[in-house]
Formats: C-alpha cells, structure tokens, sequence
C-alpha cells in the first residue's frame, strides 16, 4: 500500500515534468518532438529513480542478542549470519561489524562470514553475546544465518520492535532465512520523501538542461538544418558503406569478426594469468574489448572523414559534420552487432539478466556520443596536422593498455585505482562489468563523472566545428 | 536600368575574400610546435577578390568573366556560403543550387546512378523528387546505358553533362554554373542553353562563369568582369563589356 502510493506521485510527477517540458517547446512542437522528448523523460524517469534509489539508501541499527537459551533438540547456540536479504535479493554483511563477530569460515570455502565466536573459541553456551550492524530501511527482510552446529534462540532487535527467533537446524550448516521485522513507517516515510526529493531533483536538472539544449537547437536552426540534409545523410552513410565493404557480405562479416578474433587470441593469452581471480572472465575480457574496438573503430575511421570529402566540402555548402556523423554509422552498426553476440556471451556463461541491464542505455549513449565528439576533434585536427593518423595510431595503442582490458586493478591501491578514472574509455568499461558480471549500479559520481567527460568532448568537437567552419578549407 | 528595391536576390557588397597561405600546409603537429617555439611559423595572407560590389534581382542572369586565377571561383564560394567574406557582405535571398568545377565531389567508385543520388542530395534535393526525376536526369545527358557503370568510366564530358543535368533539373532560385557550360560537345552546349533560358524564364537568378564569350553575350543581362581580384566593370552594357575585355586579352591598352 505504501510503495503503490509513492509509485502514483512518482508517475504523477513525471508526467508533471513530461507537460513541462511539452509546454515549454510549445512554440515550435511537432509530433516527432514531442515524442523524441517523452522517450528521453520517461527514460530518465527510471535513471533518475533506480540513481535515488542506489543513492539514498538509509539504514537503521539491527541488534542480535544470543539468548542462554535453546530449543529442545539442541545442545549448542552458534550463530553465524552470513548476510540479509532485502526484497529478494542477497546481500553480504557489512565488512565493518566488530565486537564478538569475527570471520568465519562457514562453508570451508573462505567465505566471508561473520560468526558468533570469541577470539579462536567457541562461546561457552551459557553465554550471552550481542551485536549491532547496520541494515538498509525497509520492509521484507531476512536475515541468513547458519546454525553452527545446531543453533539456539536469539532476540532480533529493530526500529519497530523486537521478535525472537530460533535458528535450530537438524543438520550442521544449514542456512536459514529468517524474516525480521519490517522497519518503523516513520522511517519508511523519511526514507521514500528522501528517495523522491532526489528523484525530483534528477529530473529537474534533466529537463532544465533538455529545455535549454533544444531552445538552442531550435533557434539555432540546426535541427532543421538537419532535417534538410537528411538525404544528404543516407546517401553520405550509403556511400561510406560500399566504399568500406566493397559491395561484399565477406567485408561486413569480416568486421564483425574481427573484434571477435581479438577476444579470442586475448582469452587464450589471458586465461591462465586471470581467468582464475577474475569471475566470468570471457565477459570481462569482453566488455573491454566490446568497448575498445567500437571506440577505436570509430575515432581512427572518423579521423580521415574531413580530409576524404575535402572535393565537397570546399565546393557545395554543407554541414561539415555530417562526413563525420556517416562515417560513425557503420562503426555504430559494428558495435550493435557486437554488442548482441556479448549479450549472447553473457546468457552462455548463466549470468542472470537483471532489470540493471537498462542502465547499460547510459554508458551506451555516452559512449556513442564521446566517440562523435572525439571524431570531431580528431578529424578537425587531422585537417591540420597530417601527422595525427600516426600520433593518434599511438595514443589508440597507450589507452588500450591502461584501460584495464585484460588484467584487474583490484589490487592496485587506492591512489592507482582513482588514477583509472581519468581514462574515461575506462569508465565506460568498468560501468558494464559493474552491471553485468557484479549485478549492480555505479555510482552517482560515477555516472556524473562519465557524463562530463562526454559532455566536454562534444563540446569541445563542436565548438572546433563551429570555430574552423571557414577555414577548413585554407588547410586542404 | 530600372531601380527596383524589391526582388534582390542577390547582394555583395565590398566583398573582399583572403586566403591564408604559407608554410602552415601540410605540416605535422610536431613541426608546428618545433616552430612555434622557434616562432618560425609564418602565414601569408592573399588577397583572392578586392571590394566588389553588385545586385541582381529575380531574373537575371550574370556572366562573370576574367582570367585565370583573377577570383572568379573564389567569389562564388563567398556567394554559396563555403566561405565568409574578409570585408563586406554577401545577402542571399532564395534556395541555391551551386556547380563549382564539375566532376568534383563525384565518386569514382560508385556507379552513375549513386553518384546521381549523392549529388543530388548535394544540392538538397529530396529522395522523392530524385526518384521521380532520376530517368529525366539520365535522359537529358544521354547516358541511359550508362547507370550502373562504374563513375571512373565516364568520359570528363559525360561527367559534366551529368553534373548540369543534375543541377538544373529542379526549378532553383538561383543557380551558380561555374565553368560548366564550355565543357561537353556542341549539341550539348546548345541543349543547356535551352534548359538555362528556360531556367531563367522561370524567373531564377543565374550566375555563370565561363571563358566563352559568345556564351555570355547570348545569355546574359548583367556581367562583372574581374581582374586580379579587382572589380573591372559591372553593368548590363554586356556587349561593351566583353568587347573590352576581348582587347585586353588582346593586349590592348582599356579605354
Ligand atoms: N585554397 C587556396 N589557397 C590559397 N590560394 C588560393 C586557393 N584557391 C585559390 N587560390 C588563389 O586565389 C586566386 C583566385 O582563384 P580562383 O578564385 O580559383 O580564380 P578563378 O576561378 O577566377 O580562376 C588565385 O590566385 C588562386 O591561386
Ligand atoms: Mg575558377
């Protein structure tokens, strides 16, 4: 009942933002328009909630207290609690915990667990032990706790009461999810108002800078300047795709091919170095390699486009991007392709598909959106400089070795690790591991830092576009 | 001439175009860091078209003579909007369809027809109206057998009468025919005079640069005559004009 309320005055506030942002481009709307910008809010809608929720995420202090007591059957009152369970999904418990819980081996296979042990002995049984960890707000919880070896009773304490709970097992090692109780309704009201006031904030900021970059567009005339070359744009991508397959099936398959043969030779290099401290390793080699070869394809295939239709451009009067923008179609139909025989990867190796895998949309779009920004710079500085083929050809070589392709930086230390994030085709890489091979969502600064590299990119490209427009032409 | 204030089509006023040369071509990023540190980086300004001035209105049709090299092309450029005037200003009123050297732009590699497409969306042609008209285009430069031939077999003529044939098909508002016309055969050149009087009877404004002067006087209202960059003359006397220009490249002193 709750949730279903806090869903409606989600949807009600999305739709608010949807009317806004149509009211404010009334002036100009048309259909396409109207629906190109409900797309992008409703999706953002999701961005923007499935962000508060990995943002805001407040806790409340669970206690357990070892009673001196046990059910008939068992002799013992060892406890060890593995983790929590939260709607359904697992989680592990807080590294952090100190006190009477240390680690445990539960299973024998070094499994992290946090036990009910004192120094290296067992608690005597009459002892009684008690311990506080932090757990998010919410409702529908469970605790998971192995009886070691047979279990006892246990107060469970939390911000709306406190029940008793008995984890007996007949057999050793047996896991047990035991449902607590849910957290106080204040809480649960606090902790919704909090989620929906970032969520709101997301949209807001979204749909503002969505006004003002098409109030830009609009006056600036280039989406319709865009729309006029729209033929131009078919015939320029027709155009680069018989010259680059020569009209043959072998050409294209050979460039889907090509970055699968890559994976290949790395996974048979990589496999005994890695494959045995990294999880899913053809997947994690993959998403690197997926990442790498479209952004490589794309800024080394950009890079000439300028120069190529220099017999154009400096005799009919067109949009110089446009070169650009056809020349990145094919490399983007590459990476689709791509993209599909990773997902097919992913399904082999049983990783489960979660509702997360629509976040992948994001590093996606910046990603195609930072691979035209740079092919903008690239090919305007190619104009110029005769030498940025090769220099580039290196700069390609460096970032591939420092984006983590096919070896872990898990181990680095801290400092090492936060040097990564510089590399934005790192980001993009490690945001789909993350989604992928871990099941969960990065960041908010992660996404705000990936976010600005693009953003700053593009803008950089643009503005070499707009500033050169006219003198392109002196350097061919 | 009657002065109309209405039906401008076409304004330049003291347009001055530069070009920027020196050593800066052709040279990498390191060579352009070695001299700019040693601040041996030079750039040479040139000037291509020096403070000319003009109008056309709806109609006309105006030859633009002078020899090589004297910035007919250039000025063009500065018209179609591929460059920006160093001083003064180019307004343009109407939808242009522009044909700087032919045979440019054209791909060796596809086939007739898809050079056909790309040039005609070139020139902003929708995929409609090229599919509509594509045979007429075929036709009218007589390269039926010719569509799904391999472009580089072409011959620089059929090349170029394909390329006018393109460009003059639509009804523009103003058409730019930059030595176009005195490239092809005779009967050629006598079908695209036809189809430029009846372009401009249709009330486009044409503009056309070509060596022939029995071509500028047959066709044309107005014409500028430019040497080294300098505006010359501007004016209807077309005939007056091309008989100057005819004894200066005679070695005749102008009068
Ligand atoms: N890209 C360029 N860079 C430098 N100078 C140029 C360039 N294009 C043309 N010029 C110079 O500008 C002048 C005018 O050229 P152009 O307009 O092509 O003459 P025309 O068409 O009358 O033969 C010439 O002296 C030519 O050398
Ligand atoms: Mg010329």
């Amino acid at each position: 009942m709750i949730t279903f309320v806090f869903f409606i005055i989600k949807i009600c506030i999305l739709l608010l933002t949807a009317l806004g942002v149509w009211l404010s481009l009334k002036s100009r709307i048309s259909l396409t328009s109207l629906i190109g910008s409900l797309i992008i809010v409703i999706w953002f809608a999701f961005f923007g909630s499935i962000i508060a929720e990995t943002a805001i995420s407040p806790s409340e202090t669970i206690n357990i207290k070892a009673l001196n007591e046990h059910s008939d059957d068992s002799t013992g009152a060892i406890i060890v609690l593995s983790g929590y369970e939260l709607d359904n999904k697992k989680y592990d418990v807080p590294h952090d915990i100190n006190g009477y819980w240390v680690y445990f081996d539960a299973t024998g296979q070094n499994n992290f667990s946090v036990g009910w042990l004192e120094g290296t002995d067992y608690q005597p049984v009459d002892a009684t032990a008690e311990i506080s960890f932090n757990m998010p707000v919410g409702i529908d919880r469970k605790l998971d706790l192995y009886a070691y070896p047979w279990g006892g009773l246990a107060e469970v304490t939390t911000s709306s009461g406190s029940t008793i709970i008995d984890t007996y097992s007949a057999q050793e090692l047996d896991m047990k999810s035991i449902p607590i109780l849910d957290s106080s309704k204040v809480l649960i009201y606090k902790m919704e108002i909090q989620r929906i006031f970032v969520y709101c904030g997301i949209l807001l900021i979204f749909s503002a800078s969505l006004i003002a970059a098409l109030r830009l567009i609009y006056n600036d005339h280039s989406l319709i300047k865009l729309q006029k070359h729209k033929f131009l744009f078919t015939q320029l991508v027709k155009r680069d795709f018989t010259l680059k397959y020569k009209r043959t099936i072998l050409g294209m398959l050979w460039s889907v091919l090509s970055p699968l043969f890559n994976l290949l030779i790395m996974w048979l290099i990589f496999k005994r170095l890695l494959g045995n401290s990294v999880d899913h390793f053809v997947v994690y080699l993959f998403s690197g390699q997926l990442v790498f070869s479209y952004f490589s394809d794309a800024t080394n295939q950009g890079m000439t486009s300028l120069i190529d239709n220099a017999s154009i451009f400096t005799k009919v009067n067109v949009p110089k991007y446009m070169f650009l923008f056809s020349k990145n179609i094919s490399s983007l139909i590459n990476f689709g392709l791509t993209l599909i025989i990773f997902f097919i990867f992913v399904f082999l190796e049983g990783i489960p598909i979660t509702e997360y895998y629509i976040m992948l949309a994001y590093p996606i779009v910046c990603l195609i959106l930072f691979n035209v920004g740079m092919g903008l710079v690239l090919s305007g500085m190619y104009v110029f400089f005769r030498d940025m083929q090769y220099l580039w050809g290196i700069a390609t070589q460096l970032i591939m070795w420092l984006s983590a392709i096919f070896y872990s930086i898990d181990s680095y230390p801290q400092v090492g690790q936060n040097l990564f994030l510089l590399n934005p085709i790192y980001l993009f890489i490690r945001y789909i591991r993350k989604i992928v091979i871990e099941g969960q969502v990065p960041s908010v600064g992660f996404h705000l830092i990936m976010g600005g590299y693009t953003v700053l990119v593009l803008l950089l490209g643009f503005r070499m576009y707009k500033k050169n427009n006219h003198s392109f032409l002196y350097y061919v | 001439m009657e002065e109309r204030n209405t039906g401008i089509t076409i304004e330049a006023s003291e347009v001055s175009i530069r070009y920027r040369t020196g050593d800066f071509k052709d040279i990498g990023l390191k060579e352009w860091v070695i001299r700019k540190i040693r601040k041996d980086y030079h750039v040479e300004e040139f000037m291509a078209v020096k403070g000319v001035t003009f109008k056309l209105y709806e109609g006309d049709l105006l030859g633009i003579i002078g020899t090589n090299g004297s910035g007919k092309s250039t000025l063009l450029k500065a018209i179609t909007g591929i460059m920006e005037p160093t001083n003064g200003y180019v307004k343009v009123t109407g939808q242009i369809a522009a044909l700087l050297e032919l045979g440019s732009g054209f791909d060796g590699n596809l086939t007739v027809k898809e050079n056909a497409y790309l040039r005609g969306a070139m020139l902003g042609y929708t995929k409609s109206f090229m599919d509509e008209k594509y045979k007429e285009i075929i036709s009218f430069s007589e390269l039926d057998n010719f569509s799904n031939r391999p472009f580089k077999q072409l011959s620089t003529g059929m090349q170029t009468r394909l390329a006018f044939s393109i460009a003059s098909l639509v009804q523009p508002e103003i058409l730019i025919l930059d030595e176009v016309l005195s490239v092809g055969d005779g009967a050629f050149q006598e079908k695209s005079a036809r189809k430029m009087r009846e372009i401009i009877s249709n009330g486009a404004t044409t503009i056309l640069v070509s060596h022939s002067l029995e071509q500028i006087k047959e066709l044309c209202n107005k014409i500028l005559w430019l040497h080294k960059g300098e505006q010359v003359a501007f004016g209807d006397n077309v005939a007056e004009i091309c008989d100057n220009y005819q004894h200066f490249l005679n070695g005749d002193v102008i009068s």
